[in-house]
């Protein structure tokens, strides 16, 4: 099995459905661990008691609406560059999961922000710029959708996501340039990292449920972004008669 | 004028000197990102607003130090260099904004 086989629509359509079935459930399961985990057996925080456990969904999900940026961008670049038609459709798909993720990303923040700032929202350095990777999304999903012919419509997209890349080391440092009340990093100081072991395993496992719940849904829509494309094809309408 | 002082009015102006070219290029980049779509011609303008904030938050910024006694100058600098880095890139990045945007 090499590249270029998966790369090929029809491939990719008729070989992906069990694999995604597997990948649902597999995802679901670890996902019911994650947040007994996280909810139940992880401990207390002293400063904050119960209402600290929002992280284990609000961190993955900031997180992964970074990382969906990146991969939409790099995916965009790729299709631009060597015009492969797959790379086109994930990046374009990916636009919309992210755009889920930066919205959850905001309103857990919005929900946390209450009990522990006491208020749901600052004009913030760090809040901004996730605000402002939101209306990037929104944007790239509403020029894709404003063209009628898809593939020019997804190089416009995929140019707009390159130059939106900007944006991603803006968010990432955010809380480092600027004094904000958005607190600064506590994962990524691999040294010595400022949660304690026991609050920051399930945050680790909950980040790895989250990216395998990125490659679920974005091998779903794959499929259905191949189905709209390739609809009126000879293949498809075999495929689906048989 | 409208009681701000000299030195104010300067630094608005050096703003506006900075930050007017980078404007005016990313409003170049939106229209033509949506070329290829006729009678739709909002959507540029909107689409690329994210963009404008940065200028938008560093010239806001200089002004409000400068008019609070504060040094300004790595506002007036980060400004410079977004326009340093914007005037030699974007010519290249419309002319492959239009060629997709056209050839079809």
């Amino acid at each position: 099995m090499n590249i270029s086989k998966i790369a090929n629509l029809k491939y990719f359509y008729k070989h992906t459905k069990n694999v995604s079935k597997i990948l649902s459930f597999i995802t679901f399961s670890l996902f019911i661990v994650g947040i007994f985990w996280g909810l139940y057996i992880a401990p207390k925080d002293y400063l904050q008691g119960d209402s600290y456990r929002i992280i284990y969904v609000h961190v993955p999900a900031a997180w992964l609406s970074l990382q969906v940026y990146i991969v939409m961008a790099v995916t965009g670049f790729i299709a631009l560059v060597w015009k492969i038609k797959i790379m086109e459709i994930i990046s374009i798909q990916s636009a919309s999961i992210g755009a889920y993720f930066t919205l959850i990303a905001l309103v857990t923040g919005m929900i946390w922000g209450k009990p522990t700032w006491g208020t749901y929202w600052v004009w913030d350095a760090r809040l901004t710029s996730e605000l402002i990777l939101l209306f990037l999304y929104i944007g790239i999903i509403v020029i894709y959708s404003s063209f009628t012919d898809k593939r020019q419509g997804a190089k416009i997209a995929a140019l707009l996501a390159i130059v939106g890349l900007i944006n991603i080391p803006i968010i990432h440092y955010s809380v480092e340039w600027w004094n904000t009340l958005h607190q600064g990093p506590t994962v990524t100081k691999f040294e010595k990292p400022s949660a304690h072991i026991t609050m920051l395993m399930p945050l680790l496992y909950m980040l790895l449920v989250f990216n395998l719940y990125f490659v679920t849904v974005l091998i779903k829509r794959v499929r259905l972004g191949i189905f709209q494309r390739e609809k009126n094809t000879k293949w498809m309408e075999s495929y689906l008669n048989d | 004028m409208f009681n701000i002082s000299l030195h104010t009015l300067t630094t608005i102006f050096l703003t506006l000197l900075l930050g007017t070219p980078v404007l005016v290029s990313i409003g170049i980049f939106g229209s033509a990102l949506t070329m290829g779509i006729s009678k739709n011609n909002i959507l540029g303008p909107i689409i690329t607003v994210p963009f404008y904030i940065p200028v938008l938050i560093f010239s806001a910024s200089a002004i409000e130090s400068v008019s609070n006694g504060l040094p300004y100058d790595l506002q007036i600098y980060v400004l410079l260099s977004i326009l340093l880095l914007i005037l030699p890139t974007m010519p290249y990045l419309l002319k492959y904004t239009l060629r997709i945007s056209i050839n079809n």
